[in-house]
């Protein structure tokens, strides 16, 4: 081979090489084009999905958000009928959901349960009321039950808002945040709280209720 | 029909008879028993009880709210219990059952 036929060779090795690496910063370009075009449909495809899963979770951040400020890190001193009037509230809350319920849903579970929620927080007040008149106290309103009041007053608003295929998973994730957020608030608040030793017993009374309704409420919300 | 075989088949006959004459004694002198199943706290307590058959449990509900006793097929069941209300049964055979209000809260009677 001549010298130059080799210096041909070597300079037509040289002209790919460059050409080479020019291509691969293109094709790491196009295989950034091609990743952002498959992500994004992925993404189209997941949307509906995600909507959904956006919901729920505003529904329970919101439920949990509501009650925070109530029952959060800075616990107000409530007397005894403070307590007995945030323990109507609270129990009339959940009866004033499970009748939205009753009107909306036309699932078998879902029924039941609120059924069960009006049965059992009906009983509780009625208990209530009862000890109260008993004790000759006046349930006082508060802070915590007007904020109470108030925040049951908007989530009644969004589950009157939603559609009857939407409601149920509304419903019953408000619910699991509800009976969470009660649950806290009996046994670190209204509890320790409370003076009269038979106010302190019905209150303790109540919390395994509440905890049966919270597996309840989860029970549900895995079969819906 | 060989003396021995006669012999053999006498013995046979005699434990027989002793053993079904000892059985339904047995039976005769058993006397029912009772047992009580408290509802409380949101719990049926004890959630299993064993016992023998023609013996009577007797649910109390000590809860505050009401609840019922439900077999699990719902063969039978009791009507609504409220606080303090008791329902009876005699148990003829092992079953589990269920409050048909509270989902979760579940018995079970093994006959033995």
């Amino acid at each position: 081979m001549s010298f130059s036929t080799k210096k041909k060779r070597a300079l037509t090795k040289t002209k790919y090489k460059k050409r080479c690496y020019l291509f691969i910063p293109a094709l790491l370009y196009l295989k950034r084009i091609a990743n952002f075009y498959s992500v994004n449909l992925q993404n189209s495809i997941k949307m509906k999905k995600l909507k959904k899963v956006a919901f729920a979770m505003s529904v329970v951040l919101c439920s949990v958000a509501y009650l925070s400020p109530v029952f959060g890190q800075d616990a107000p001193k409530l007397t005894d009928p403070e307590i007995a009037s945030v323990a109507v509230v609270a129990n009339q809350n959940d009866i004033d959901f499970a009748e939205i319920a009753k009107q909306k849903s036309h699932d078998k579970k879902v029924l039941e349960f609120a059924n069960t929620m009006i049965t059992d927080h009906k009983s509780v007040i009625d208990l209530a009321v009862a000890l109260v008149t008993k004790l000759h106290v006046t349930p006082k309103d508060n802070a915590v039950s007007k904020q109470l009041l108030s925040d049951a007053a908007n989530t009644k608003k969004m589950l009157n808002s939603k559609s009857a295929k939407e409601f149920n998973k509304a419903y019953v994730d408000n619910e699991v945040a509800y009976h969470k957020a009660v649950i806290s608030a009996v046994k670190t608040i209204l509890i320790p709280q409370s003076q009269n030793a038979e106010l302190k017993a019905l209150l303790e009374k109540v919390v395994p209720i509440l905890e049966a309704h919270l597996a309840h409420a989860e029970m549900v919300q895995k079969e819906i | 029909m060989t003396p021995f075989n006669a012999i053999k088949n006498g013995i046979f006959f005699v434990i027989a008879v002793a053993t079904f004459v000892a059985c339904n004694n047995t039976q005769k002198n058993y006397t029912p028993q009772s047992y009580v199943v408290e509802i409380k706290d949101m719990q049926f307590q004890p959630d299993t009880i064993t016992l023998h058959k023609g013996d009577t449990v007797t649910w109390i509900n000590k809860d505050i709210v009401a609840h019922n006793v439900t077999q699990k097929e719902a063969a039978w069941a009791s009507p609504t219990l409220p606080s303090d209300a008791t329902w009876q049964k005699v148990i003829e055979k092992s079953d589990s059952y269920y409050c048909s209000i509270h989902i979760n809260m579940k018995g079970e009677i093994v006959v033995e």
